[in-house]
């Protein structure tokens, strides 16, 4: 199944008042295969978000089409094509339902009608996946902002999505715990096989994605592995890694020319 | 002006029932001057602390002095009157508070309100607006037709018009992109310099700490439990996990490389280019 498109993006234009010229998105495309991590990044005011709800169709496109598992995004199928695509906002505060930590990522099963063995079993594993079963009796308010994302995130997993979507969702999060919600995501990506599209001003979060796309007032400037975009672009700023690769470099210092994660780079220097 | 807290505490009151101490006896001296970066968990204080300033939230005992002034369990009028206009505050998300109908009328509001007068204030809305690096032809537009970051300007430039000698910040950078995000926080280290003040700002990036301020104070739920230089206070390792601290990007870095090689270097790397400098100068590369 791997190298099938789940999600692709074509010719998609899209204004908030359509009296003006101001594009908030236009004409972008590009495809996602499943199993594939895709990061969008872009400056304040570059579409991203735009392009999160034109997905999940809270806002119609104006031009282009979007499809989901080749089945194209319109107002007949929207509503069966949410099922395939979760997303993960910024404020997990904004989402909590439940008065514990499994009723809340039970809610939107409930809502499928799922048998009750089904839903346990699905809550259960959801919950696993994000390391936060040992909480699943807790009050999720008493939780702190990375286990609450960690319970958002088990909420629309548990749904099974094709596809989920995380708009912006570590901002709130200190750089550990934000981190290690990371390497739990990427565990996950690879033990389910789950595509994810995340939109993000976080440089670390971008570097961990497989693909990148690099959005600028709307138009899509860049797209590539984060090796690719961060080299050929020096304009855009690259992890701190990298960034400490270039300074060596201006320096006089004879490092290995191309880019270098964290990983990469500490282990040159400890070589 | 020094900014300083004597057996300072503070709580919030619902009704009869008074939350427990918020600010739990608090002493602490701030030189005039001096960029400190006040640090701490969620709940620990850090808001309340910035609010005690300004006489937003007044100490249930213990004193607060803003330069020669002085704030107590009474919160005189007066007196509050006089700090509040020394003390320029910059709450989270400042842009909320935008409401004029022109950006010019709402950077005018707070020097107007101060008794400036009409070729004062135009003057200060003039100069505000280019510390914040806003162009003049702005003045005539409506706050809400402007873009996220230059709203957010707009609104720390209502504060500066009215030159305060102790500038509050609470989380300025929230929200921006990475790029808008340092733009704001070195315009207002330039502001800090240029006008000797005393400025306060509260962030939950430690490398915000490193690059901008000379001293870090750290809350635990409303007590100070370190007050120091910021490279005193990040070379202190153990006393860094003990707090729960995270450590600025080159120092996670540097402390990474050292466990790998089994070595210490001798300095700690606040920056990436002090990093990079240790590196070659302790011959590592």
């Amino acid at each position: 199944m791997n190298g099938s498109p789940i999600l692709s993006v074509k010719d998609l234009s899209f204004r908030y008042d359509i009296r003006t010229d101001n594009y908030a998105l236009s004409a972008v495309s590009f495809i996602v295969k499943r199993g594939d991590w895709l990061a969008v990044i872009g400056d304040n005011g570059s579409g991203k978000s735009t392009l999160a709800r034109l997905i999940v169709g809270l806002v119609e496109p104006e031009q282009g089409s979007i499809f989901i598992n080749n089945c194209i995004l319109n107002e007949q199928s929207k509503w069966d094509l949410r099922k395939k695509v979760g997303i993960v906002f910024q404020n997990p505060d904004n989402q909590f339902i439940g008065t514990t930590v499994q009723d809340d990522v039970a809610f939107g099963l409930e809502n499928l009608n799922l048998d009750y063995h089904e839903m346990e079993m699905r809550v259960f594993q959801a919950l696993k996946l994000v390391d936060m079963y040992q909480y699943r009796d807790k009050d999720p308010s008493q939780l702190s902002g990375g286990q609450k994302q960690r319970v958002a995130i088990a909420g629309v997993l548990a749904l099974q999505p094709d596809l989920m979507i995380f708009d912006e969702a570590f901002v709130m999060l200190d750089p550990k715990s934000r981190r290690e919600l990371l390497n739990v995501l990427k565990n996950i990506q690879k033990k389910i096989n789950l595509t994810i599209l995340s939109i993000t001003h976080d440089r670390e979060e971008a570097a961990v994605a497989d693909q990148l796309l690099v959005l600028k007032a709307g138009e899509l400037i860049e797209q590539g592995t984060p090796q690719e975009v961060f080299q050929k672009n020096p304009d855009i700023e690259p992890p701190f890694a990298e960034q400490l690769r270039q300074e060596l470099k201006r320096k006089g210092i004879e490092v290995p020319d191309g880019y270098m994660t964290e990983d990469e780079l500490v282990a040159w220097i400890c070589r | 002006m020094q900014v300083r807290f004597e057996h300072v505490r503070a709580d919030y009151q619902l009704g009869p029932i008074r939350t427990a101490n918020v600010i739990n006896d608090i002493s602490a001296e701030l030189p005039t001057g001096t960029f400190t970066a006040i640090i701490g968990h969620t709940g620990a204080g850090k808001s309340s602390l910035l609010k005690l300033i300004n006489g937003l939230l007044l100490p249930t005992a213990g004193e607060v002095h803003v330069g020669g002034l002085m704030i107590n369990v009474k919160g005189e009028k007066q007196i509050l009157n006089q700090v509040r206009k020394r003390v320029g505050m910059v709450f989270q998300f400042p842009e909320a508070q935008l409401f004029a109908e022109t950006v010019e009328q709402d950077i005018a509001f707070g020097p107007i309100n101060f008794g400036f007068t009409p070729e004062q204030t135009k003057q200060a809305v003039r100069e505000s607006l280019d510390k914040v690096g806003l162009s003049a032809d702005l003045l005539e537009r409506s706050p809400f037709s402007l873009s996220g970051g230059q709203q957010r300007r707009v609104a720390i430039a209502g504060i500066m018009a009215t030159s305060p000698d102790v500038l509050v910040l609470d989380e300025p950078g929230a929200g921006l992109d990475p790029e808008g995000r340092k733009k704001i926080l070195s315009m207002l280290k330039c502001w800090h310099n240029e006008h000797k003040a005393t400025t306060l700002l509260v962030t939950h990036d430690m490398d915000d700490v490193a690059t901008y301020a000379d001293n870090v104070l750290v809350l635990d739920h409303g007590r100070v439990a370190s007050y120091q230089s910021v490279r005193q206070f990040f070379s202190d390792e153990d006393r860094l996990s003990e707090l729960a601290i995270d450590m600025p990007e080159p120092l996670r870095v540097q402390r990474r490389i050292e466990q790998e090689k089994g070595i210490k270097l001798s300095q700690v790397s606040l920056t990436r280019s002090e990093l990079a400098a240790n590196l070659i100068k302790e011959q590592l590369l």
